[in-house]
């Protein structure tokens, strides 16, 4: 295990790196290798296998919810749920009518995210070589840098994001009719552990958002 | 005096979240809601660059 120091260091010298000068602008830096309030949880007689944890995993009106906390509270989870947000997409654009045409039509795609792993996956590379993302540069990926079109869909990945991502930028929770899905109301149960915790941000929290 | 949010704004918006395509992992604001001239960036490092943290 290396020093917070040395870990502290080494993350101050990549944000110079990627941002020249940032350096002398940072006034400290804390590192956490495990932090309780980063994991999604299911109360007492609640399970992620269970039906209001299925319909968490179902799309809603062409957008998905992928993440850690759709399928378990790791980075298996993100993997896992980015295999299936992606399968389901491609099987949604492939899919014609009897007459050869295509069922649906999507604008790009893009991922609505502070994290995951689920980002470096192979599904990730394969998002990037159809180039349903390829107006966004790589290595400065705005998730939220364009408003969403009619119809778009979206894959979001984490609950936890800010409240500008939930209400000021029009996320997709919003959906393109700006409409908050009842479906995902439900995730809320999946962080009672999150309310009213000395450190949690009510700004970040799901419930956030104004619903229909 | 020069905000350091000036090195994640684009065109008068934060590109927070991004993914950085480096060891330094997702990038996002820490707390979007702060006001003040000391903002707070999070960083989840994951993968093969958070197992040389461990």
């Amino acid at each position: 295990m290396i020093a917070l120091d040395k870990a502290r260091a080494q993350i101050v010298a990549g944000l110079d790196k990627m941002w020249p000068g940032i350096k002398d602008e940072i006034e400290d830096v804390e590192f956490y290798r495990y932090h309780p309030r980063a994991i999604a949880a299911w109360p007492v007689g609640r399970s992620r296998f269970d039906d209001l944890s299925n319909e968490i995993r179902r799309s809603e009106n062409h957008v998905y919810l992928a993440g850690d906390f759709t399928e378990s509270s790791h980075s298996d989870g993100a993997f896992i749920s980015a295999h299936r947000a992606v399968k389901s997409i491609l099987e949604l654009r492939s899919a014609k009518t009897p007459q050869g045409k295509a069922t649906h039509m999507m604008s790009p795609l893009v991922w609505l995210t502070p994290t995951l792993l689920a980002l470096c996956s192979t599904e990730w590379a394969r998002l990037r070589q159809k180039k349903w993302i390829s107006e966004v540069p790589p290595a400065r990926f705005g998730f939220i840098s364009s408003p969403p079109k009619p119809r778009e869909s979206r894959i979001f990945l984490y609950p936890g994001a800010s409240r500008s991502v939930c209400c000021e930028r029009n996320s997709v929770l919003h959906g393109w009719d700006r409409g908050v899905y009842s479906r995902w109301s439900r995730l809320d149960s999946l962080f009672p552990i999150d309310r009213g915790g000395a450190d949690h941000n009510c700004g970040h929290a799901l419930s956030r958002p104004i619903r229909h | 005096m020069r905000s350091a949010a000036r090195f994640w704004t684009m065109e008068g918006a934060s590109i927070l979240p991004i993914l950085s395509d480096s060891d330094l992992g997702v990038i996002y604001d820490g707390n979007p809601t702060q006001d003040g001239p000391t903002k707070v960036l999070s960083l989840l490092v994951h993968g093969d660059a958070a197992e040389t943290f461990i």
